[in-house]
């Protein structure tokens, strides 16, 4: 079984739309994604609701239209049209800050730490802002910015404190995902991860860093 | 990781629990007073006070448009509809845009004890946190589209003091009425543009030079959408519009025959209908004449076109002035919401005390907190906003940053949104 197929096996995971679970896995291969039709590299739009991110199915929960209440006629019992619209039907990453200050709580690290290195260098690639540079933020989830977000997560899954924390897997996926999304996996949540985890062709070097990379691309950890 | 700390949380946020009554708060009992602030925020409490009860001023929408008293709620009572669960899902899902974190296992257990009422305490407890500071600084520097530094521009002074307003527990309105700007230590400085008068971040260069551009449009223009979420042309009861006389004559057309400007014939800017947009532009870009494109205070500016440059530009690299008159042209004289003004310090405590002001802050928390764009924001009803800036001026009569999140994040209709696009929780 090859990597690719092996992380395609984590696209039934809440949040981890196909598409998103293939570039991953092209990211990790090839170091880069085939260009789904996201926004491209050097975009200083402050949009979010391009048509770069993924779609299907890759918003998880909360991301969801309004429902039919937005249709409503006001009627007696009927609440009517919601006040306001949250336009999930894009994913929104959480501004990168935000995106940096949870890792470095995860590992409880501070920000600057060296495990952050990577992330911190390609932090305007991956959303960041400087008014002062004309950098304006972006919080879409291009298949360019997923790319440089496992980039950034490879030395965080590497690090010394985070296999402290969670030594080997199985036994701390669930640690693991409970920390970074703050509640507790169910069985379906893990599921997904079986498979790859019982892969013997893995070496256990590969299987954690690649069960770590997906937790921590999971849309619960870096979007809205 | 948990114990001690999570303990000692917890306490904290029990503790908290059952201010958020939607009660005034007590006299005195506002940041200004333990921070050594002046008591400044009293007056502007006072006058701002008067344009609520009535809704005499009209901001061009419907968010100024109710006549009746509005029904007095309880906002814990109102939570009663929500289960645990539910709670406990809409604060995971707010928690990381407002304290950029999960949810503590302190803060579940609240909700745990006190139910979905524990939801106004746990918020409250996030604007005591030294994060909220941050979510504010944040928050001020996207909308101002100002952070950095360049070798000449300390562009961090905005949300400098969006942090420092927040963490000191400071009206809102400071944000544009403040006379001082903080450093990144957080200390009071005077602002960099060398202005006679302060204007918190309306007067920074980061500002200024961030939003300058010809006739100060920008600068206007992003001013009013900031701060009181208003858009050209607005209500002419706001926002009364100048004698087609006084301005100059390109701003005058309100048809292509109209037009004599060589320059606008074909359509300069947004049409023809000059005057229409520009009868108020003009009022509100004075306020910036005498600050170049490099946001530095030129009391010798005179507003008039510089003949050898481009439509717009005065000599000097500042910005030409609506007004005809070359003695009105070089004044910052103007007037806002019918108000009149003598400079943009005066000019933005008017914004501040204007019913829009807090209903637009409102509008920025939803913004900021659902990660909406601008235009998505713009879309909120403005029922909704009316009631939130009712609330937080309930609270208090100059709100707070943690006021305009408070009321914004524990009301009904917010939470139901959150939660609708969850789908069934257990």
């Amino acid at each position: 079984m090859t990597e690719l197929n092996r992380l395609s096996l984590l696209t039934t995971t809440r949040g981890l739309g196909r598409a998103w679970a293939l570039c991953l896995t092209g990211a990790l291969i090839f170091g880069g994604c085939a260009d789904d039709g996201g926004t491209s590299d050097g975009s200083t739009s402050t949009s979010t609701s391009t048509s770069g991110a993924t779609t299907s199915g890759g918003s998880g929960e909360a991301t969801s239209e309004a429902p039919d209440s937005s249709t409503s006629d006001g009627v007696d019992g009927d609440p009517g049209p919601p006040p306001f619209d949250l336009h999930r039907d894009n994913v929104r990453l959480l501004p990168f800050a935000i995106r940096h200050n949870r890792l470095s709580l995860l590992l409880d690290l501070p920000p600057d730490d060296p495990v952050f290195s990577v992330l911190l260098a390609r932090r305007f690639d991956l959303g960041d802002y400087d008014f002062s540079k004309g950098i304006n933020p972006d919080l879409t989830w291009t298949t360019s910015r997923m790319a440089n977000w496992v980039a950034a997560m490879r030395p965080v899954c590497g690090s010394a404190p985070m296999k402290a924390r969670y030594p080997e897997f199985p036994l701390d996926l669930a640690a693991l995902m409970g920390d970074a999304y703050g509640f507790t996996p169910s069985p379906a949540d893990l599921e997904p991860y079986e498979d790859l985890l019982g892969d013997a062709e893995l070496d256990e070097a590969t299987r954690y860093e690649t069960v770590c990379l997906a937790v921590l691309s999971q849309l619960e950890f870096v979007a809205l | 990781m948990i114990g001690r700390a999570c303990t000692a949380a917890l306490m904290s946020a029990l503790a908290l629990v059952g201010c958020y009554s939607g009660a005034p708060l007590a006299e005195g009992d506002e940041g200004a007073a333990s921070t050594g602030e002046t008591s400044e925020g009293g007056e502007a409490g006072s006058a701002a006070g008067s344009t609520d009860a009535s809704g005499s001023s009209s901001s061009g929408d419907a968010t100024t448009e109710a006549t009746t008293e509005p029904e007095v709620v309880d906002p814990l009572a109102e939570l009663d509809q929500f289960s645990e669960a539910e709670a406990r899902a809409y604060l995971a899902t707010i928690a990381p845009m407002v304290v950029g974190r999960l949810l503590t296992e302190a803060e579940a257990k609240l909700i745990s004890y006190y139910g979905s009422r524990g939801l106004a305490g746990v918020i409250e407890g996030w604007i005591e946190d030294k994060a909220f500071a941050e979510t504010a600084r944040m928050m001020m520097q996207v909308k101002l589209h100002a952070s950095g530094q360049s070798d000449e521009i300390d562009f961090e002074l905005p949300g400098n003091l969006a942090a420092h307003v927040a963490a000191q527990k400071l009206p809102y309105a400071r944000l544009i009425t403040a006379d001082y700007c903080v450093d990144g230590a957080g200390s009071k400085i005077p602002c960099d543009s060398g202005a006679p008068y302060t204007a918190g971040v309306l007067t920074t260069r980061a500002y200024l030079r961030a939003n300058a551009s010809r006739f100060n449009l920008r600068r206007a223009r992003r001013m009013l959408y900031i701060f009181n979420c208003q858009v050209y042309p607005m209500s002419s009861n706001l926002q009364p519009p100048l004698e087609k006389e006084s301005l100059i004559a390109m701003f005058q057309a309100l048809t292509p025959e109209d037009q004599t400007v060589e320059e606008a014939k074909s359509g300069f800017g947004n049409g023809f209908a000059c005057y229409s947009c520009h009868s108020q532009f003009g009022a509100h870009s004075q306020l910036f004449v005498r600050f170049d494109q490099d946001g530095n205070y030129r009391p010798d500016a005179t507003g008039l076109q510089d003949p050898e440059d481009e439509l717009g530009r005065s000599p000097g690299g500042l910005f030409v002035s609506h007004f005809v008159d070359p003695v009105a042209a070089a004044q910052e004289i103007t007037q806002v919401f019918g108000v009149p003004v003598e400079d943009l310090a005066v000019a933005a405590k008017v914004l501040s005390e204007d019913e829009t002001f807090y209903q637009c802050g409102a509008r920025n928390v939803i913004e900021w907190t659902f990660g909406l764009s601008e235009a998505e924001a713009a879309k909120t009803d403005p029922l909704l906003l009316q009631e939130l800036a009712r609330r937080a001026r309930a609270r208090r009569p100059e709100p707070t940053f943690g006021d305009l999140f408070l009321v914004t994040l524990t009301h009904p209709a917010v939470i139901d949104v959150v939660l609708a696009g969850q789908g069934a929780l257990p």
